[in-house]
């Protein structure tokens, strides 16, 4: 970037273009993978019991003009059945990064505030607290959760974001004590601002594209968990499906119908790809100095 | 048992365990947090750990017996006569914060207590033949995924430095396939080897831990994590770092690039890498739980998931707490090798 800085007009509509206009190729191949997903996610909300009809004539049959995708085992269109595991897919990933960015963002910024203060017993409790978060084996305990809150998708959600919130609290935890550091908030405080005030006006809108980051880096994380644990049979319960537990029942009989792992493992994939490589177009706009 | 009690006799039942675990909870939580600044890092890791441990054990043994079922819960119900009589052979018919304290104190002194469903083995050794799988395939994946993603990293800093198209293509390349490898869940990577290798060219075994040949799929699935991380790590590091003083001058003296690159760059990419060796193996226990399943290896992994699924208490915490153990120890020693490595770092 030259010195001269834009010259150009700064309302808020020229920034944002010349904010999108930074972001790399890959992120529009990435929101063009998601558009579609998220397309396929619409239609399985409006295709009703789609998903769950069986149809005894066409069991096990390969793609064709009728079932675009083919058909499972029972005789259900493949087509309607990842559309509606994209519909879980994606809450998952989106509610678990939505809940573990609020709860670590609460937490580090309480956690800064407390550090160097007399409250700094707390803050040093509430890291360690993190530490200990750190050791815990998570896949398992995530398992055991999940299970114990009853295996529904909220409880699922609640057992991802249970484990997901540390990495954001200690990124906002960083983030905040640099802030502190500022000359704006030594004025803040010195005219007697409330800390209530000072969080919510001047910490939050400064925090707001690390959590942004946050959020693409655990969504990923959530749908490859779920996936992984509707695969091994402990995700999402029976009368749900999702894609992992798709790939788990087409597993059963991948010699004489391969595509019915193909299929949705090829879906999942390109979404992990789409999410983290958007992550990343985000990581390096928001954040050119690293 | 307690699902025949009535409900007061489970409310002070768990009243009392409270009671004791808030207890124990206040005499050990205290100590670390208060602890003088001048105690040796691995003494605070130490009791971090144990700690770490003790809580895993209390909220693993608790989750599960609030869970509903029970161990000995089949399709078709046993006699309430057997049911009695098994339930005592295993102390479940005490109350639960005696179960509670006498299986701590077991734990205490190293006996993980009997398998519930392997009626004749004792948890201890089932975990120990488990580990002894699980670890050998997981030291061999994360070792080979290491040196292959170190390996990739620098061919693509050396094909970047050089500047010409085919070297801009080749990091290109090898982005994408660090991506894709991280992106890859490892059960969906693990079936397309299985198709391919095992179904449509019959090269390779599909499943079971019986030769050598059993290893190369499961390994080769499990290696895709820690090749994704640390090729992406390291080859962002050596990006970084080729523009930093003492790396132009070298490139000044006219050196050999490729020499630069492995000798005086590597040694510094490399430090990144050793902040997610205990990450990369919490990912590679995600890993496993499924890899085993396909490549049927009687793992922990596997072990775990039918132990979850029958309501093998005992099993279920023992696997859990090994696994915890290995968590601790490598996040104990990547701190320490981070003073090592970084003086700077020794004095806090």
């Amino acid at each position: 970037m030259s010195m001269t800085a834009p010259t150009t007009n700064s309302s808020p509509s020229a920034i944002a273009q010349q904010g999108l206009a930074r972001l790399p190729a890959s992120f529009w191949w990435a929101a063009a993978v998601l558009a579609v997903v998220l397309t396929m996610a619409l239609a399985g909300l409006l295709m009703g019991d789609a998903a769950a009809r069986i149809d005894p004539d066409a069991v096990t049959q390969p793609p064709s003009p009728l079932h675009w995708l083919g058909t499972d085992e029972m005789g259900r269109d493949l087509f309607a059945r990842l559309s509606v595991g994209a519909i879980i897919s994606l809450f998952i990933g989106l509610s678990t990064a939505l809940v573990a960015m609020g709860i670590g963002t609460a937490y580090g910024t309480l956690a800064a505030l407390c550090h160097n203060s007399r409250l700094e017993n707390v803050d040093m409790a509430m890291m360690r607290f993190i530490d200990i978060m750190y050791s815990l084996p998570g896949l398992m305990v995530v398992i055991l959760f999940s299970i114990f809150l009853g295996r529904s998708l909220l409880s699922i959600v609640l057992a991802l974001a249970f484990f997901s919130w540390p990495d954001t609290a200690r990124l906002i935890r960083g983030q905040v004590l640099a802030l502190k550091q500022e000359a704006f908030v030594e004025a803040f405080t010195s005219l007697g601002g409330h800390p209530f005030r000072l969080v919510w006006r001047h910490f939050i809108p400064n925090l707001l594209s690390l959590m942004i980051l946050s959020t693409t880096i655990t969504v990923p994380r959530a749908i490859l968990t779920e996936s992984t644990l509707s695969f091994v049979g402990l995700g999402v319960a029976p009368p749900l499906s999702s894609w992992g537990t798709m790939i788990n029942d087409g597993w059963q009989m991948i010699r004489m119908a391969p595509h019915l792992v193909l299929i949705p493992s090829i879906m999942l994939f390109l979404t992990m790809v789409a999410l983290n490589l958007m992550g990343e177009a985000l990581d390096h706009t928001l954040n050119p100095q690293a | 048992m307690r699902r025949d009690a009535g409900p007061w006799v489970f409310v002070t039942q768990c009243l009392h365990t409270t009671q004791a675990f808030l207890l124990l909870g206040l005499v050990l939580a205290p100590s670390p947090v208060y602890l003088p600044p001048m105690t040796s890092l691995i003494t605070r890791h130490l009791l971090n750990g144990l700690i770490t441990l003790f809580l895993i054990v209390s909220l693993t043994f608790f989750l599960l017996r609030i869970m509903p079922g029970g161990p000995f819960d089949q399709e078709r119900q046993l006699p309430p006569a057997i049911m009695a009589n098994m339930n005592a052979r295993f102390g479940l018919d005490k109350p639960l914060h005696e179960q509670y304290f006498s299986y701590l104190a077991h734990v205490v002194r190293g006996d993980l207590g009997p398998s519930y469903k392997y009626m004749t083995r004792s948890v201890n050794d089932i975990v120990a033949q488990g580990a002894l799988v699980s670890f050998e395939l997981g030291a061999a994946a994360v070792l080979m995924g290491t040196l292959a993603g170190i390996a990739m990293a620098l061919l693509a800093a050396w094909a970047t430095g050089a500047g010409t198209r085919g070297g801009l293509l080749l990091d290109g390349l090898f982005s994408l396939l660090g991506v894709s490898a991280l992106s890859m869940p490892s059960f969906i990577f693990g079936a397309f080897m299985v198709l391919l290798f095992a179904t449509w060219l019959n090269w390779l075994p599909a499943a079971r831990l019986e030769t050598p040949a059993h290893a190369i799929l499961p390994v080769l699935t499990l290696s895709m994590v820690p090749f994704a991380y640390s090729f992406l790590l390291v080859r962002n590091a050596l990006n970084t770092i080729s523009h930093a003083t003492f790396i132009q001058i070298k490139h000044a003296y006219g050196l050999n690039p490729w020499r630069v690159l492995a000798k005086h760059a590597l040694k510094n990419a490399l430090i990144p890498l050793l902040s997610i060796m205990a990450p990369l193996t919490a990912a590679l226990v995600t890993g496993s739980f499924a890899v085993e399943l396909i490549f049927a290896v009687p793992g922990l992994g596997k072990h775990f998931i039918y132990a979850v699924s029958n309501r093998d208490y005992t099993l279920v915490i023992g696997i859990t707490l090994v696994y915890s153990v290995v968590l601790i120890l490598l996040n104990m020693a990547t701190e320490l090798l981070y003073g090592v490595v970084n003086p700077k770092l020794r004095s806090t």
